[in-house]
């Protein structure tokens, strides 16, 4: 299971907090968007996972992305991150093995 | 006096030395006009500091306050419910005399009816800058993917972490929006632009609009221009507040409405108030008066990029006063002047303000030198 979360700080997104769960291995990928903070379960099989995490901070406010579960490699660059840029796009590289 | 200056120093106490790291609003396109009306933090003012009787004034918001105790007010779906608080403001001011001998203590709360100028509540989707950043949004993300899938799948990386880094900085600084992204020392710039700038081109948005940096200055641009709009928007406001004396005595309260609304662009704005007070005014006789005070005003914005503030204010105001019972012998029911109220920013969020105002029918001038500080937290 992976736990995907994220928290806007100081405001609302002025636009949708868009999620890609890309499956490097084939063509099931999970695509949603949201327009608050949200924190999900997904059940994931095996396999090599991209997660991008993109939208728009407030103004002059943050945002916090976890991304958390039952990997067996990664998230790579990092399992968390804090961005106060205006334009935000965050990669999550993750194996989840059998 | 002793009581208020224990309770004003302990409560500015708590709020400038409270660890919790608050969200900072951007300021920057607020006037310093607005910021009078209704601050987003805190604000400290010092009035009439040249003339006979000065006051040293602090603003806050309810919500400044209830946030520095819970920061979790700050997490959007908290903060969305919270307009009450974000809109409600108190203030306390302490009075003096020229030889800075405490005359009298204020005390008042304001609550903007309309405020459509909260930019952290700004709202851009059906906008043309959604689409243009989720078509941005869908190249990025794509060779995202990809880079990040050969960088996982090459056996020559040893430290992916690093690689992984490098790819994010890389996508952080288009997303950063810099002039010339071709001289970047990060290789997979180059690797994102050589790929996303022919979709970027494909799409057709128009001659200046050709690549990733045409596309972020673009929508850098459009940001830009809706932020600006809001602040043209409507703010009402009314407030009231009670003053006492040296001796704590009530002498005074006053009702008042204020309105505020921009052009397009924002460099102006259209300032009207009224002001109702009910004053006891002299000490050795109670002689209770009701007074009304209303302005015309339109405030001028210089320097008026969006990212710096203003370091220049104008406002032009005609000014009404009306007496309406108990005048004194050497005073006049009615006055009108003419006002220029000159705000000087001389730092962040430091302003001069000096207001010069001129009796029409007396043919006096007379000047209020005032100084303001718009702080969010330390």
């Amino acid at each position: 299971m992976v736990n995907i979360s994220v928290t806007v700080f100081g405001g609302l997104p002025p636009l949708p907090i868009k999620v890609i769960i890309d499956n490097l291995d084939n063509n099931h990928d999970i695509k949603f968007s949201r327009n608050n903070s949200f924190s999900e379960d997904y059940i994931l099989p095996p396999g090599r996972y991209m997660i991008i995490i993109s939208g728009m901070n407030p103004s002059g406010g943050k945002t916090e992305m976890h991304v958390h579960g039952d990997f067996s490699e990664g998230p790579l660059p990092t399992d968390e991150k804090t961005t106060e840029k205006t334009y935000y796009s965050q990669l999550f590289y993750g194996v989840i093995s059998n | 006096m002793k009581k208020y200056t224990t309770t004003i120093v302990c409560l500015l106490t708590y709020i400038l030395n409270a660890q919790v790291n608050l969200v900072e609003v951007n300021e920057n396109s607020k006037s310093g006009n607005y910021k009078d009306i209704l601050t987003s933090f805190y604000q400290l003012a010092v009035k009439d500091f040249s003339g006979e009787e000065k006051s040293i004034g602090f603003n806050s918001t309810l919500f400044a306050l209830k946030s520095k105790a819970n920061p979790n007010l700050l997490k959007d779906v908290n903060y969305i419910e919270a307009t009450f608080s974000r809109n409600f403001q108190f203030n306390f001011k302490i009075d003096l005399n020229k030889d800075l001998k405490y005359t009298g203590f204020t005390g008042g709360i304001s609550y903007a009816l309309i405020n459509n100028r909260n930019e952290t509540l700004a709202n851009f989707r059906g906008t043309p800058l959604e689409a243009k950043y989720n078509d941005l949004s869908e190249f990025l993300g794509t060779v995202q993917a990809t880079i990040g899938n050969q960088i996982a799948l090459d056996a020559t990386i040893s430290d992916k972490k690093k690689e992984f880094e490098l790819l994010q900085n890389a996508v952080d600084e288009i997303l950063d929006y810099k002039s010339d992204l071709t001289s970047s020392k990060n290789p997979y710039v180059n690797k994102i632009l050589k790929a996303i700038d022919p979709q970027i081109a494909s799409k057709g948005y128009g001659e200046t609009i050709t690549n990733s940096s045409g596309l972020m200055a673009h929508l850098n641009e459009l940001t830009q221009a809706y932020y600006k709009e809001l602040q043209s928007k409507g703010l009402l406001t009314i407030a009231t507040d009670g003053t006492s004396n040296e001796s704590g005595k009530f002498n005074k309260a006053s009702f008042s409405i204020t309105y505020l609304k921009g052009n397009k662009e924002a460099w102006n704005e259209i300032d009207l108030r009224a002001k109702l007070i009910y004053a006891d005014t002299l000490v050795t006789d109670h002689l209770p008066r009701t007074e009304l005070n209303t302005k015309i005003g339109s405030n001028f914005k210089f320097g008026n990029d969006y990212k710096k503030q203003s370091y220049l204010e104008i406002k032009a105001v005609a000014e009404y006063n009306k007496i309406f019972n108990n005048v004194l012998s050497d005073e006049d029911d009615e006055v009108i002047t003419a006002n220029a109220e000159i705000r000087l920013r001389i730092a962040d969020d430091l302003w001069i303000p000096l207001v010069i105002k001129y009796d029409i029918e007396k043919a006096n001038f007379l000047g209020f030198l005032n100084v303001t500080y718009n702080f969010e937290g330390f």
